[in-house]
């Protein structure tokens, strides 16, 4: 309805204060109109019942005025004093029987009580055997300072709007004031400045409590934006260093003549590098697709031991080359899901578990079911997860030594993978470790059986 | 010229060098941070090529440490490509900051760079009388006609040029011609110098009696 908060309150301010005003104003009005004619009738009843007191009933039945001079002497004498009080009696047939105006010598045929008739206030009130009395006068005079205290209350009451709508629209600026500033802030705020925040010190009513909200929420967009330009240049450092392989091998294969021997070797060279960048690629892509919600998990009855015993027979030769002895203690559980992935997940595990071992280490793989869970346990004799680093394991890119696993083909994005896997199977991971003596990743996924 | 280059990723590691030696440098290759700061510090290398993300001890840290005994002039050679990265590269000491993938002959151009500038001699073309010294062409010619060098000789030639006026002794030279691999016998350098006074005249390199060569401006 209205365009600016500021319209709309001012508004409903003048609509609420007039209707205020004028039932104030109209109660003193009538008040005051009621006091002036109290007077004024009080006199007329005074003289009206005078007059019924001196009207007499004649044995005949006829009615005359005693004192009728004296009394006709208070009164107007026809077209005299039109300010002064006059008077008009009926007989009981309505025949009128004294009057002190013209305007009354017809049948009455007023009734009683009293009436304001033009300029004129006027009582009527019955005298002896059916006669009725009229006294009135003209009240020019209450009329008068009536409209003037009309005047004054309305003029007052116009002057007291205006002043208080113009403190209105101050007020009203003032309050608004705050969200005109957090406005701005909230603009300032864009993706190439997100540090900037809104003032809240200065705003400390509700205002500052929305300013507080807004805060917070540019926070997490602030980290998200973080996380996201940290993982691109992340993904960026990952890809580089292949690229570079591939780019400088083939400068220099290039270069000049070489023998089939370096040619070949050259090759052998590039696809390793190649074989690196899809293994990151593929990773990014399957986290993409996990923020993306478009995963498209299957979901089918999977023998959770074949699939342990498939993976690692797999991973038996990485086992050892690495030298490293790879054993499985597994009972059969079911679980529902996407055997893809969960080979994928379980492939992760056990990979890094063989890679970042020691020689002659252990790998043992553990799969039995606990209540309504199959739980699966890899632990390794390797060389651990320092402390400092084992909050951000799964963090994407994170390598708990900068260049470490690098060179083993290692994306850096297994564990973040493996835990979105596993969190999308509804399971959970969970890891101790100690530097030196070796990890112990848990997976717990629902059982399906 | 006797380079190192730090650098974790074999095959890079391993291109680094070839590239590097097929444009005239030494090179030896330590595989980590703590190797090859222990290098750095213990031999007189002409330039040291730095990864930034290394195991063991990280880029950073290896320039900072360096540093603080040495100026080697280092080139940065990281895929880390963000300005803060260099940016603190090169206000941690670093003499040049390239970002992967790079081209070999970049590369090797600018460590050549980065040792003239270290000798203080910013011009690629060393005048010694007649004898000319191209080091980024890498040849030499007298009197206006090429002479042709064996890489091994030139590297020679190039080092004595470089301090020329200065005394070299025997090991410096041996030091800038072979890597780590090298199991040659340190009279090789009699050889080469032998060598050098036969193609480009006897009095150009001057024998400092049990000591090592000098060359005059």
């Amino acid at each position: 309805m209205f365009r600016s908060i500021r319209g709309g309150l001012l508004f409903w301010y003048a609509l609420i204060l007039f209707a205020v005003l004028g039932a104030l104003g109209a109660t003193l009005y009538f008040k005051q109109r009621h006091s002036l004619f109290k007077e004024t009738d009080a006199a007329l009843r005074a003289r009206a019942q005078a007059v019924a007191a001196s009207i007499e009933v004649e044995p005949d039945g006829t009615l005359e005025l005693e004192h009728t001079d004296e009394y006709a002497r208070h009164f107007t004498p026809e077209g005299g004093e039109d300010d002064a009080p006059y008077f008009a009696i009926w007989d009981a047939s309505g025949k009128p029987l004294r009057w002190s105006r013209a305007e009354f010598n017809r049948p009455r045929t007023e009734a009683v009580g009293t009436r304001t008739r033009g300029s004129r206030r006027e009582i009527t009130m019955p005298g002896p055997a059916g006669s009725l009395v009229l006294v009135g006068r003209k009240i020019g005079e209450e009329q008068r300072k009536l409209h003037e205290f009309l005047g004054v209350i309305v003029g007052a009451g116009a002057g007291v709007i205006v002043l208080a709508l113009a403190g209105g629209w101050f007020l009203a600026g003032r309050a608004i004031r705050p969200i005109g500033r957090m406005t701005e802030s909230a603009r300032a705020v864009s993706s190439s400045n997100l540090s900037q925040r809104i003032d809240v010190a200065r705003t400390k009513t509700e205002l500052g409590r929305l300013a507080e909200t807004l805060n917070e929420t540019f926070d997490r967009l602030e980290r998200a934006f973080d996380r996201q330009t940290r993982f691109t240049a992340d993904a960026s450092h990952e890809l580089r260093t292949p690229l570079a392989i591939v780019q400088a091998q083939a400068e220099l294969a290039l270069s000049k003549e070489r023998t089939p021997e370096e040619y070949r070797k050259g090759y052998a060279t590039m696809l390793q590098a190649a074989q690196r960048m899809k293994a990151v690629v593929d990773g990014l892509l399957t986290l993409a697709r996990a923020d993306g919600r478009e995963a498209n998990l299957r979901k089918e009855r999977v023998d959770l031991r074949v699939l342990v015993e498939e993976t690692l027979s797999l991973l038996a030769p990485l086992a050892q080359e690495k030298k490293v002895a790879m054993k499985l203690h597994a009972d059969s559980v079911h679980v529902a899901g996407d055997p893809d992935r969960l080979r994928e997940a379980v492939a992760n595990l056990v990979t890094n578990a063989a890679r970042y071992n020691r020689e002659g280490g252990r790998v043992d793989v553990t799969l039995k079911p606990d209540g309504g869970d199959a739980v699966l346990v890899v632990a390794d004799t390797g060389i651990g997860i320092p402390g400092k680093d084992q909050p951000r394991v799964f963090e994407r890119f994170f390598r708990v030594d900068q260049a470490r696993g690098r060179d083993e083909g290692g994306s850096g994005l297994g564990l973040a993978i493996t835990r979105w896997i596993v969190e999308a199977h509804g399971g959970s991971i969970a890891f101790t470790s100690r530097e030196g003596e070796g990890s112990t990743f848990t997976i717990r996924l629902p059982r399906a059986d | 010229m006797r380079v190192l280059v730090v650098e974790d990723a074999t095959p890079l590691a391993a291109l680094v060098r070839q590239g590097l030696e097929e444009n005239g440098f030494s090179v030896d290759v330590a595989p980590d941070g703590e190797s090859g700061l222990y290098s750095a510090r213990n031999f007189d290398y002409d330039a040291v090529v730095l990864d930034l993300m290394l195991p063991r001890l990280d880029g950073w840290t290896v320039l900072r440490k360096l540093r603080a005994v040495k100026k080697t002039p280092v080139l940065i050679l990281t895929a880390r490509d963000a300005l803060a990265d260099k940016l603190k590269g090169l206000d941690d000491g670093a003499d040049d900051y390239l970002t992967k993938p790079f081209e070999v002959k970049e590369l090797a151009a600018r460590v050549r760079a980065l040792i003239r500038r270290a000798a203080d001699k910013p011009d690629p073309v060393i005048r010694l009388g007649e004898i000319e010294i191209d080091t980024s062409a890498r040849a030499v010619r007298k009197g206006g006609r090429p002479v042709e060098l064996t890489a091994k000789e030139f590297a020679v030639v190039e080092l004595l040029a470089l301090h020329r006026g200065e005394l070299v002794t025997r090991t410096m030279i041996y030091d800038h011609i072979y890597d780590d691999d090298g199991d040659t016998l340190s009279n090789v350098v009699d050889v080469f110098v032998a060598r050098i006074r036969k193609k480009l005249g006897k009095d150009i390199v001057e024998t400092c009696k049990g000591q090592g060569y000098r060359v005059h401006v």
